[in-house]
């Protein structure tokens, strides 16, 4: 099956449901028609402005093509996704011999057909008012393809959450509201973010006036966009070709990571040349590196609660002399460690050596391997008995991550003596508020923070060792046929 | 009957949570077997007919088809499955010609094949002037039609369908008879569940009785009929009026079991034989019951399944 509708199948549906032709001509018209005379009005009314007017309109032209690529295609993708699997259409698309790549890009193809048919007449209509602006059409294109580029990064992530259980597609609310309403504030702690922004926020496509030649910086961003988009493009293949396969295993998991260490390294390192010129507030390299760290924490959950799903799953199989039997998982051991040594890999970023590295690092080391330890095994002893472990997980980090945090905030709020240290050592006994010290030079408060970690994390290990099978199960007998046969 | 295996399912077992709905299913099926599935609600019957289409996840065994291993993602042996389920999922805002155009885009039909397709099998499930209506406005026993013709436009070489005469008419569904039959004879692999019996006595070569997500009784249509001990059977007499004290006349007369009286019928169970049916008759008649009919019934899928002592699922 070809990639593009109309020969793709899944494509020309997601078009055609949506009125195929017969309706996407008369709203194209429309548009046109609409956004035309708006100009032309506003033109004949202003004729003295008329560079001012077009410029403004240019302007606005961009910005409803990054709504109409951005929010309407992204939700038209995720609701096509979701009527399909709800409806139980996923399935009948499933016998079809359609590869998933196929599948996939069908969906993105035919959900976001008739912004894209928006967006060229939005584009046309461009030209001309760029040309009346005196802005030359290389200008203008390039800005469209950065818009675009954005959008189909953004597209591989909705078509991704659309597989997901409802509430994923918050992953790109995530990203695209964060600058939004953070006011530059996660941008400036999170590098990695700002380098997948960059080319949306940095020296702006926006910015038709200002002398613009297209930084290197866009070409680091294009590339962390299309590696994270791959990820996800590949992950709704796996979620299209199996339902209850995870959405990333421990590869993908571990790629994911990986270029997540790889974009706040790069983000970090290079933090002048990411910065979005509107940013002005300095930047503790510190806090940016801790912050990194924790992201980095929260997707390694990913490939190391795959690993606990797919050492279950195989163990079951062996245990019960599976005909089909599986492929034997990756150790344990072996997606901590790397998992780990992605993690740590980004306090290498700064150029100038922080004080006390070599201390800082080991510790964080130590950390992330206790924590990630503790989540394989209670997502191993969670996925023996249940097909989920969401929410064990939930709580889990709710209780080892934030409620130290939180007795510390408390203990802060109604102490008298406003002299108190707001993060004492029992931050440290998370996650967390061990990274702030660690990372804030505060070495000695975490000593004991880093020991109670190691005893919590003996917990999920202890249940796990409690409940396991203790041996293998004879194979089961014949079914009723073949005992007949 | 070819003798070629076309389905085989080893050691089928699917698990939500610590709830086993199909429980070590193993079945082997030659092209022109019509096997049809039947058990009490909840027994598993759709499961295995979706784990059977590759569609349910298994937690451990195999199904082949043609020798081929139905694996996740590997789409070459499941082009070969149709599968119809009991409420077929299509676009509603489609219409039924779009929407079968869909499906011969998604199998790769060339175009003015996929055409002609559309056009015999909707002439068959006798949907010809429904062609250009939206699938939203067609009555629940029309899409269950259009859902046939979808699962048998790509020619699939094994056919699923659960309850697929469930929303039909009485035309309907012996026009579906006479098509399942059609489609055995050219070879293919079905397996049908449903509830009427009476039908699938007619059409099917097969027979499986799924409890509690096991395959308990599996065999030709006669060799499940007949099964049990074949020294009793089912008898039912019809009274030219109310008789009282029926019942414990017929306790009088010697080992009838499960009688069910309903004012002027009765149904019971008693020796097999010939011999034993008129020496009853002739006692009933002697104790001047007043007999307008006394049949012997013929051993049947009903009796059977109720022989088999399925167990209902709450």
């Amino acid at each position: 099956m070809p990639l593009f509708p109309p020969e793709n199948a899944i494509g020309w549906a997601q078009f055609a449901l949506r009125g195929g032709w017969r309706k996407t001509i008369p709203l194209l018209i429309g548009y046109a028609a609409v956004i035309g005379i708006a100009i032309m009005l506003s033109v004949q009314f202003n004729p003295k402005y008329k560079g001012d007017v077009c410029l403004g309109w240019t302007t606005a032209l961009l910005a409803i093509q990054s709504a109409l690529l951005v929010i309407y295609g992204c939700s038209r993708l995720t609701a096509g996704i979701r009527q399909d699997t709800t409806s139980r259409l996923m399935e009948s698309h499933r016998l079809m011999p359609t590869p998933p790549a196929h599948a996939v890009a069908g969906y993105i193809m035919g959900g976001t057909t008739q912004g894209i048919m928006l967006a060229l007449v939005t584009f046309i209509i461009g030209a001309f008012t760029a040309a009346g602006a005196s802005i030359s059409f290389e200008r203008w294109a390039m800005a469209n393809v950065v818009v675009f580029t954005f959008a189909v990064f953004l597209w591989c992530i909705a078509v991704f959450a659309g597989f997901l259980p409802k509430g994923a597609g918050g992953i790109i609310w995530f990203i695209v509201a964060i600058p939004i309403f953070g006011q530059g504030g996660a941008m400036g702690i999170l590098p990695g973010l700002t380098v997948l922004l960059s080319p949306m926020i940095g020296p702006s496509v926006f910015q038709f006036r200002a002398n613009f030649a297209v930084p290197w910086t866009y070409a680091a961003a294009l590339t962390a966009q299309a590696f994270f988009g791959g990820i996800c493009f590949i992950g709704a293949m796996r979620k299209y070709q199996r339902v209850d396969a995870p959405g990333l295993g421990v590869i993908l998991g571990l790629a994911l990571l990986l270029g997540w260490a790889g974009v706040s390294w790069v983000g970090i390192r290079q933090w002048e040349e990411f910065r979005p010129g509107w940013l002005r507030m300095h930047m503790d390299m510190n806090v940016q590196i801790t912050a990194s760290i924790i992201i980095a924490m929260l997707i390694a959950i990913a490939p190391v609660s795959a690993a606990a799903m797919e050492t279950i799953r195989w163990r079951r199989h062996v245990a019960l002399h599976d005909p089909a039997p599986l492929r034997r998982p990756l150790p344990w051991g072996i997606v901590i460690l790397f998992a780990t040594m992605l993690v740590i890999a980004i306090s290498s970023a700064p150029q100038v050596r922080p004080h006390r590295q070599n201390e800082a690092v080991l510790r964080t080391a130590m950390v992330v391997v206790a924590s990630l330890s503790a989540i394989y095994f209670l997502c191993r002893w969670c996925y023996r008995a249940i097909s989920t472990a969401r929410f064990a997980l939930g709580l889990w980090i709710f209780f080892t991550w934030i409620v130290p945090m939180m007795i510390d905030g408390l203990r802060y709020a109604f102490s008298a003596d406003r002299e108190v240290e707001p993060l004492s050592w029992i931050s440290g006994c998370g996650p967390i508020g061990a990274m702030v010290s660690i990372w804030n030079d505060d070495m000695r408060q975490s000593n004991a923070g880093i020991v109670v970690q190691v005893c919590i994390a003996a917990v999920p290990l202890a249940l796990d060792w409690m409940t396991r099978p203790r041996r293998a199960l004879p194979a089961p007998p014949l079914g009723a046929a073949a005992q007949a046969a | 009957m070819s003798s070629e295996v076309v389905l085989e399912a080893d050691r089928v077992w699917v698990r939500f949570g610590a709830f086993s709905a199909v429980q070590g299913v193993s079945l082997q099926l030659r092209g022109g077997d019509l096997l049809g599935l039947i058990g009490p609600n909840g027994a598993g019957k759709t499961t295995l007919l979706r784990a059977l289409a590759g569609l349910q996840p298994t937690t451990l065994g195999v199904v082949h088809i043609l020798g081929e291993a139905l694996v996740p993602g590997v789409s070459a042996a499941r082009a070969r499955i149709g599968f119809t389920p009991d409420t077929p999922p299509m676009y509603e805002e489609l219409t039924v010609r779009q929407f079968l155009r869909f499906i011969g885009k998604g199998y790769e039909i060339p175009p003015r094949e996929a055409e002609e397709r559309i056009g015999f099998w909707l002439e068959k499930v006798w949907l010809t002037e429904k062609v250009d209506v939206k699938i939203k406005d067609l009555s629940r026993g029309m899409r269950q039609r259009v859902g046939i013709a979808r699962t048998l436009m790509p020619n699939p070489v094994v056919v699923l369908l659960d309850e697929p005469s469930a929303g039909l008419d009485p035309a309907g569904r012996v026009q579906f008879r006479e098509l399942l039959v059609n489609l055995r004879e050219q070879g293919k692999v079905l397996i049908v569940s449903s509830h009427i019996l009476l039908d699938m006595a007619e059409y099917c070569t097969h027979i499986g009785i799924m409890s509690k997500g096991k395959l308990v009784r599996v065999g030709t249509v006669n060799e499940i009929s007949q099964m049990g001990d074949g020294t009793r059977r089912r008898y039912t007499l019809v009274l030219a009026r109310p008789f009282a004290g029926i019942d414990l006349t017929l306790a009088d007369l010697g080992p009838i079991t499960d009688v069910r009286l309903d004012t002027t019928k009765l149904t019971f169970e008693y020796g097999s034989s010939m011999d034993e049916a008129a020496e009853l008759l002739a006692k009933l008649i002697e104790r001047k019951v007043p007999v307008a009919a006394f049949t012997a019934e013929a051993p049947g899928l009903e009796e059977a399944y109720l022989r088999a002592d399925v167990a209902q699922v709450d």
